[in-house]
């Protein structure tokens, strides 16, 4: 009908996009964090080691940042893949200031080895150890490593998210996998085998 | 570490993000032997499904808006009705205003003193608009810088023409004998 609004809730992302320039500025960008806030949050508590409290300032950040910068995003892309590239970075602007100011006190895995010398290694102690071997990633492996099995995105988006070449994205994806196993393995020596012959 | 992966490496990726060891088909089964063990295949593929599990996402905090600027345009709510007839009005007015102005990117240069063009591509219209003519009066106090040749001075009253002592160097009509073939002139 001429003359009414259209509903919100049915545009696309990258039509809200288009909003924020107009006087439905402010709805577009509540529709949008309805949308992905739960996501980018999960995705800032995967990649700042679970800290919650950064975390959510991380998330009301990156929506005053697509507020600021919708004008740079290109019509031709994804509003998803754009906003998790924005969401990288200020990741790793985050890792930069963390890296100023000393790493996070002690390995976790100790603990955890303690918990694994009762000789309780259920799921939820696997999750736990796991968790900490992620955490101990490098910063460019653990966001590959989110992206793919954590945040379920192809190779080639997450190509373009961190702005880097398919293989180059696969081969970090390895390389984190491998890490991880291997810091499962000195976690639990026990379980340790020869789990890459590949160099 | 951050070379590209051969040939082998990305296939054992794909099958440890695909399944465990046991739901591999025979074929595969005897590729993933030649570069890892089932266990740490199982690992793997262990560590590749449990991560997605192992952080509990709360419900993110209402976004905070930045407080907007004060407008300095008042929105106005115009009806339909008045907004077309308002635009039909303008239509009206101004359409004559309009100019299509039609841009050729490169010139055409003419090597040829006769071309024929078969279809005409672009007209030149000219538009002649009703103007006014202003009539300019142009004074001026300098002197001309011409010298007069004149004897006599034009502002005064000349003597007669007889006092002049000019000779007659014409000659009579009447001894002009075509004078009588004029029409109505006799003597």
């Amino acid at each position: 009908m001429f003359g009414l609004k259209k509903d919100i809730h049915s545009f696309t992302d990258e039509a809200l996009i288009q909003l924020l320039s107009t006087r439905r500025c402010n709805e577009a960008l509540t529709e949008i964090h309805a949308r992905y806030s739960k996501k980018v949050l999960g995705f800032f508590l995967r990649m700042t080691k679970g800290n919650r409290e950064k975390s959510h300032d991380l998330v009301q950040d990156l929506f005053l940042r697509i507020l600021e910068k919708h004008h740079l995003f290109d019509p031709t892309k994804r509003f998803y893949t754009w906003m998790y590239a924005i969401a990288s970075n200020m990741v790793k602007s985050s890792f930069r200031e963390k890296n100023h100011e000393g790493i996070e006190e002690g390995s976790k895995a100790f603990d955890f080895h303690h918990d694994f010398s009762d000789n309780r290694l259920d799921r939820e102690v696997f999750q736990r150890l796991l968790k900490v071997a992620i955490e101990q990633l490098e910063e460019h492996h653990r966001l590959a490593f989110v992206l793919r099995y954590m945040e379920e995105m192809s190779v080639k988006e997450i190509a373009e998210i961190i702005e880097q070449p398919e293989g180059t994205v696969k081969s970090r994806i390895f390389y984190a996998t491998k890490k991880i196993t291997q810091a499962l393995n000195e976690f639990i020596p026990e379980q340790a085998g020869q789990h890459f012959k590949l160099s | 570490m951050g070379a590209q992966l051969n040939k082998e490496q990305e296939q054992l990726l794909a099958l440890q993000e695909k399944s465990f060891f046991a739901d591999l088909t025979a074929e595969e089964q005897t590729f993933v032997l030649r570069q890892t063990s089932q266990d740490a295949f199982d690992e793997v593929h262990k560590v590749l499904t449990e991560s997605k599990a192992i952080y509990s996402v709360p419900e993110a905090r209402p976004l905070v808006l930045p407080a907007a600027a004060p407008s300095r345009f008042r929105l106005m709510v115009v009806p339909f009705s008045s907004g077309a007839a308002a635009a039909l009005l303008t239509f009206i007015f101004f359409r004559k205003e309009t100019i299509i102005v039609q841009t050729v990117d490169k010139p055409i240069y003419l090597t040829a003193d006769t071309v024929y063009l078969k279809d005409k591509i672009v007209d030149t219209v000219i538009e002649y608009r009703e103007g006014k003519t202003i009539y300019v009066h142009e004074k001026t106090n300098a002197h001309p810088n011409i010298k007069l040749s004149e004897k006599v001075k034009s502002n005064e009253i000349l003597p007669p023409l007889t006092t002049l002592g000019l000779k007659n160097r014409g000659e009579s009509m009447r001894e002009d004998k075509l004078v009588g073939i004029m029409d109505g002139v006799f003597y």
